[in-house]
């Protein structure tokens, strides 16, 4: 039983870190903001949670498995607001959208605006 | 035991490029949205952090670091987001040159640029 449970948290350690250290190269691959903010909210949620369950079971007690549980709760919980929220002040504070995307599908309902200054979304010359 | 810590050091060592790579994107994000996701992440790279520094440690305490900064840490992402969709950046201050040229002059600018600009200002 002892070294089943060792077993399990080195498993959930390596695909833990795997996952996340791929959230991580997501980042700097991904073209534009919002493939940015996929790869950074769902892949980091799940290396992180998977880490936090590896250590808890590295760790072998109730608490800390306690601990770990509560902790991927309020994750789950958390980074799914931060996730929507950040994605919606990227698309209204007007982040170029990467040129491979076939379909803006708010570009008439939201007016967007300039944040950094630079002219950068496109959004007014589709509308007019 | 040794397979955990074995486990341990190679998720310390895949975390360190991760954490590399963000503070990359971080320092060299072309749009300010992105400064603000990869901040996000940053966060979540500390749970990671602090997941393996518990099992390598070996003191179960490091996880009570991870369920605070699990519930604290959207709050940055929160306040970021809200001032990206309110605020904007003071004219003349932008880092392209075109821009404070839109700004000196709609009127002889055409019209599609200075009336964007128009009706994305915010009430002062």
């Amino acid at each position: 039983m002892e070294t089943l449970r060792h077993i399990a948290a080195a498993c959930f350690l390596v695909v833990g870190a795997f996952i996340i250290f791929s959230a991580a190269l997501g980042m700097i691959r991904f073209p534009d903001a919002y493939t940015r903010m996929h790869a950074a909210t769902k892949a980091g949620v799940v290396g992180a949670g998977s880490l936090l369950l590896g250590a808890a079971l590295a760790a072998g007690t109730w608490g800390a498995l306690l601990t770990a549980l509560a902790g991927i709760f309020f994750l789950f919980a958390t980074v799914t607001i931060a996730a929507h929220t950040l994605g919606r002040a990227a698309y209204l504070s007007g982040a170029p959208l990467a040129e491979a995307t076939v379909l803006d599908a708010a570009e008439k309902v939201y007016e967007r605006h300039d944040f950094d200054g630079n002219g950068e979304h496109r959004s007014d010359d589709a509308r007019r | 035991m040794t397979l955990v810590f074995w486990a341990g050091v190679f998720a310390a060592i895949l975390l360190v490029p991760a954490v590399a790579m963000v503070a990359w994107r971080l320092l060299a994000g072309p749009s300010s949205a992105d400064r603000a996701i990869a901040t996000d992440l940053l966060g979540l790279l500390g749970i990671a952090i602090a997941a393996v520094a518990a099992t390598l440690g070996g003191q179960a305490a490091y996880l009570d670091i991870a369920v605070g900064i699990a519930l604290f840490g959207f709050l940055g992402a929160v306040a970021f987001a809200s001032l990206l969709e309110r605020a904007r950046i003071p004219e003349g201050r932008s880092n392209a040159s075109d821009a404070i040229a839109r700004d000196t002059g709609p009127e002889t600018s055409g019209t599609a640029a200075g009336d964007s600009r128009r009706t994305a200002q915010p009430p002062r």
